[in-house]
């Protein structure tokens, strides 16, 4: 079965989106665009326009061009144009043909199927209609869906399986539609609706164009209303501003050079608070609290038997429409999903519901804890960091922490914290058989390996040898919820100390190797050396050693820095003679990579 | 003896019955593998689909912040343009001529062109068309007879279109 898409057909603007990995996913149009004007226009060679480059022709061609359709459907209008008549259903189509091809391009495979939503008010004969324009489209509508019922499919309230009253606040472009459903068990019913199909954004831009004409009159004396182009700016402007004002308290209108007069040019400059935006437009705000109380009378039902309320179309972002609603209804009221395409996702979920998608979601798990294994000083190296996407793979190179070291043992660790003695031990096991070899040669690769199922397979394997053991544990995400929240809790609470004690775990490791590099440069090339060079490195080295048994983060530190700095003068010399370059006493020992011996 | 006791000799009978229970296991197993191969080879599509998709997205993340930004600036050159169409001074006049000859500079060293349409048919895939003016005498109808701000396009993609008056029929 191909893809189906999830359209909401809207009476100022469409949207389509579609169910991918099981997740709803807007398709942007051609132009770039998530949603696209439900405008379409006939040029006069025939061509036909659909989307935004036909809303930019309208006023240019007004008798050609057919917005709002939405408000015919179901009615036996036609729209002619030139000489030719289209009904509702063949106008709606041509949009529909246009969201079907973008989302085509967009899954690069054709789309036959469809689910459509329309008004709950919407009637039979407008619901046929709406799928007719889905057949001539040559889409295979399989449901027409009620806009508040996809808005709340979309905020998945289908899963709760007892029996609630939502609310469904829809405040679009141009029309404003409020309903009641009863949710439970899957099943949606429309209780009641109500609404205003001449209330939208557009009457809140207006009220603040008009302000700002008012305010230019009262300071400058000069009418802008009467000025075209000045007012195009405007328009533009007020716009801007009420954008502006559901995420700041204030905004600046600044329009230089707006007009002029005899006196010379004059420039707009008025700062908007929300205050003040909120006292232009609360008469628009309060126009959608009546349908809100009658649609809830119909439904024979008071505010305190809703259990959500969803706020749905752009116009809802405005902090102070979420205000009031919160202010009547008494429910915070859900939002998080792009209100203008809310319903549209929505679609999308009934589509993925018919296909079996939805339900047969792919629930890749993840690991709820970092799983690694303990090496020198106790340390707890992670392999596997926590949240990673399984099933998953990681290999990491070890090596020994002694010379001649015959065996490693492999500590499995689960947990946050930076020490093993910390976390949670899976399991442990021994990988033998290691060829004599000085500390830091033999190659042990360590390879964590989780399956779908969270079943963890642990591998050691001697490079060198190609011998290997392992180890599998099976009880690694047979965690609750709450035992991986303390875990994490603890880690975050202990970080600052953990992270002190492994850094002086590191220093020790480092002053470790370097001493063990230092004693094998002595050995291999003692003889080269003079006299009172040898004494003094191996008094140094001593000196060193008893530092390194003082466990005294700072002593250790400091020996460090002076063995390596004396040691490293003296081989020096020692390369110098040889023309060679320094480099024998490096002994950055990594304490990361080596294991602590068995 | 005793192995003849504890096993009974096959027959044709038995052999043909397990026979059809193993083959009927394969053809569970072989159609269960199929499935299997059909889920993962979607899965493995829809992941691959998902990268070119995804690398495309990054490439127009860079774009679309770049247009973001050149539109935000644009409006100083509408400001500018506005000024200029205003009788100034001299000297303003002509320092002001010289921040917008700068400005377009500016524009066109990052690919970005004008669209100023006046005179030209109109066509909504670079203009919108804000108002309609009844068509005087030896006007084209359907032409630019004004533009209310100019467009610009960022190579060959347009980030804002002119916004004109059309001349009517």
């Amino acid at each position: 079965m191909g893809k189906i898409i999830g359209i909401d057909l809207g009476t100022t603007n469409s949207c389509v989106a579609v169910m991918e990995g099981g997740e709803p996913v807007v398709i942007a149009n051609a132009e770039g665009a998530r949603t696209t004007p439900s405008v379409v226009g006939f040029q006069k060679d025939g061509e036909r326009l659909v989307g935004q480059v036909a809303k930019r022709q309208a006023v240019a061609n007004s008798d050609r061009t057919v917005i709002s359709i939405k408000r015919h459907m179901g009615s036996d209008y036609k729209v002619e144009i030139d000489g030719k008549k289209y009904s509702p259903q063949e106008i709606s189509a041509m949009i529909l043909s246009k969201l079907k091809k973008d989302a085509e391009s967009y899954l690069g495979e054709t789309v036959k199927d469809a689910v459509i939503t329309c008004p709950a008010y919407f009637n039979d004969a407008q619901r046929q209609a709406t799928k007719d324009a889905g057949k001539i489209a040559g889409l295979n509508v399989l449901r027409v869906i009620n806009e508040p019922t996809a808005a709340a499919l979309a905020y998945g309230l289908d899963k709760d399986t007892t029996s609630h009253k939502v609310m469904i606040y829809d405040l679009g472009g141009g029309t404003f539609d409020v309903s009641i459903l009863d949710i439970g068990d899957g099943v949606f019913e429309v209780l009641a609706t109500s609404g205003n199909n001449m209330l939208g954004g557009d009457d809140f831009d207006k009220k603040v164009m008009d302000y700002l004409v008012d305010e230019f009159r009262k300071k400058e004396g000069i009418d802008l209303s009467k000025d075209k182009m000045a007012m195009q700016r405007l328009k533009e402007a007020a716009e801007k501003a009420k954008i502006e004002l559901s995420s700041m308290t204030s905004t600046n209108v600044n329009l230089p050079f707006i007009t002029a007069d005899a006196t010379g040019p004059k420039h707009l400059d008025e700062t908007i608070t929300r205050q003040k935006f909120d006292a232009l437009t609360s008469d628009l705000v309060e126009m959608t609290i009546e349908p809100l109380t009658k649609a809830l009378k119909d439904a024979g039902l008071s505010y305190g038997d809703l259990a959500k309320v969803i706020m749905v179309g752009g116009s809802t972002r405005i902090p102070a429409v979420i205000e009031r609603v919160k202010q009547v209804t008494g429910k915070e009221p859900f939002k998080g999903i792009n209100p203008d395409e809310c319903v549209a996702i929505g679609a999308a979920i009934q589509g993925g519901v018919l296909t079996g998608e939805v339900k047969d979601v792919l629930l890749l798990d993840v690991t709820p804890l970092t799983l690694g294994i303990e090496t020198l000083g106790g340390v707890c190296t992670p392999l596997i960091e926590r949240n990673t996407t399984i099933p998953a793979k990681k290999s990491q190179v070890f090596s020994t922490a002694a010379d001649n070291q015959p065996e490693v043992t492999i500590h499995v660790l689960q947990g946050e914290r930076k020490f093993a003695k910390d976390n949670k031990t899976l399991g442990q096991f021994n990988l033998t058989g290691i060829a004599p070899a000085p500390r830091g040669i033999p190659q042990i690769e360590v390879t964590f390996d989780i399956d779908a199922n969270g079943i963890v397979h642990v591998t050691a394997k001697d490079l060198g040898t190609q011998k290997s053991a392992d180890i599998t544990i099976t009880s690694s995400t047979n965690l609750s919820e709450d035992e991986i929240n303390k875990a994490v809790k603890e880690a975050e609470q202990y970080e600052e100390e953990d992270k002190k004690r492994k850094e002086a775990v590191d220093n020790r490791n480092a002053l470790d190797g370097m001493i063990f590099q230092m004693e094998k440069a002595l050995k291999e090339n003692g003889d080269k050396l003079p006299e009172e060079d040898k004494a003094k490195l191996e008094e140094l080295i001593k000196e060193a050693k008893t530092e390194l048994e003082s466990n005294d983060n700072d002593r250790i530190k400091a020996a460090t820095e002076k063995l390596s700095n004396e040691a490293q003068a003296i081989f020096a010399k020692l390369y110098q003679q040889a023309g060679g370059q320094p480099g024998g006493a490096d002994a950055n020992a990594d304490g990361d990579t080596e294991f602590h011996q068995s | 003896m005793e192995q003849n006791e504890q096993v009974k000799k096959p027959t044709v009978k038995s052999l043909t019955a397990e026979n059809e229970v193993l083959k009927a296991e394969l053809e569970k197993a072989k159609a269960e593998t199929l499935s299997t191969k059909d889920s993962w080879l979607r899965t493995a599509a829809d992941f691959e689909n998902f990268k070119k998709r995804n690398q495309d997205t990054r490439i127009n993340a860079y774009k679309d912040g770049k247009i973001d930004i050149i539109k935000k600036i644009l409006v100083v050159g509408d400001t500018l343009d506005r000024a200029l169409s205003m009788s100034l001074d001299e000297k303003t006049m002509e320092g002001l001529k010289m921040i917008a000859r700068q400005f377009s500079e500016t524009l066109q060293a990052e690919g970005v062109t004008e669209i100023n349409p006046v005179g030209e048919p109109f066509d909504p895939n670079f203009h919108e068309a804000v108002m309609q003016a009844p068509k005087g005498e030896n006007e084209i109808p359907n032409t630019v007879k004004q533009v209310f701000l100019k467009g610009y396009k960022l190579n060959d993609k347009v980030i804002r279109y002119a916004q004109v008056v059309v001349i009517g029929d």
